[in-house]
């Protein structure tokens, strides 16, 4: 370096203020590890509810129709003078009257 | 970023806040122009997350585009990189031919804006030839051409023999 370019140098340079080093403390402060591993987890969490709902809605959407359920009507039908029987019920289990149960829906 | 980037980033700036500082203000021409475009490069290198391995003229770059966008928006200003307290001059004469700063600066505002840039960061920001080239994307020749004829103007227009 010449005579000149020391003389040069030799001139005092303005600093930068306290406020520009607070400001850069306050940026590394908020940027700090825990904050940035906080920030990481929110943009996973971001990502991973929105895709959890997507998934859950398309296997609600697909799953095979089931019949609606319909009311079962027994019918119970006597063959035979069925008041009578409840009057006056046989002495002898032979005479009972035969019932025939079906099952059904409308 | 990790905590061992984080850290590579504290302390370039605490080693070179002189120099970026330097450096946007000759750009800004405005103090308060300067520190913000060099909060802002810190700002977003601490959100981007990756840095580059070589972070010196990277930052260098990220400053002065910073500061250009700055200038950009807000016009050129006159402010100085040179202390201008009464204080600071008062100082300056113990050096036996010291140029004041005030001088310095009218002398760099009539060089080119690639002379003045050079000489400036050849030698208030220490930056080799070979940096300076990378930074501003010239080859070294231009770069050391526009370095030894801003150099010459500055010495003709300081005169400093006849101090």
């Amino acid at each position: 370096m010449s005579d000149f370019e020391e003389k040069l140098k030799a001139a005092r340079l303005a600093a930068p203020s306290p406020a520009l080093d607070r400001r850069i403390d306050e940026a590394f402060a908020a940027e700090s590890p825990n904050r940035a591993l906080t920030a990481r987890r929110g943009w996973w969490l971001a990502i991973l509810i929105p895709l959890g709902a997507a998934t859950a809605v398309f296997v609600f959407s697909n799953r095979p129709q089931r019949q609606p359920l319909q009311p079962v009507i027994h019918r119970f039908v006597a063959e035979g003078p069925m008041r009578q029987f409840l009057t006056e019920p046989p002495q002898s289990a032979a005479l009972l009257p035969h019932f025939v149960t079906r099952a059904e829906t409308p | 970023m990790n905590s061992s980037e984080r850290e590579s980033l504290r302390a370039f700036y605490v080693e070179f806040r002189q120099q970026l500082y330097t450096y946007a203000v000759s750009i800004t021409g405005s103090r308060e122009s300067a520190e913000d475009a060099i909060h802002g490069v810190f700002q977003g290198l601490l959100r981007r997350g990756r840095l580059p391995s070589d972070l010196r003229p990277y930052l260098f770059r990220c400053v002065r585009n910073a500061a250009l966008d700055a200038l950009r928006r807000a016009g050129v200003r006159a402010g100085s990189i040179f202390e201008d307290s009464p204080a600071a001059a008062a100082e300056v004469p113990a050096l036996p031919a010291a140029v004041l700063g005030s001088e310095i600066e009218q002398g760099l505002r009539r060089l080119s804006p690639d002379e003045r840039e050079t000489i400036i960061l050849k030698i208030y920001d220490d930056l080799t030839f070979q940096e300076i080239s990378e930074l501003r994307q010239t080859p070294l020749p231009t770069v050391a051409s526009w370095y030894r004829r801003g150099l010459d103007k500055l010495r003709a227009l300081l005169n400093p023999e006849t101090r």
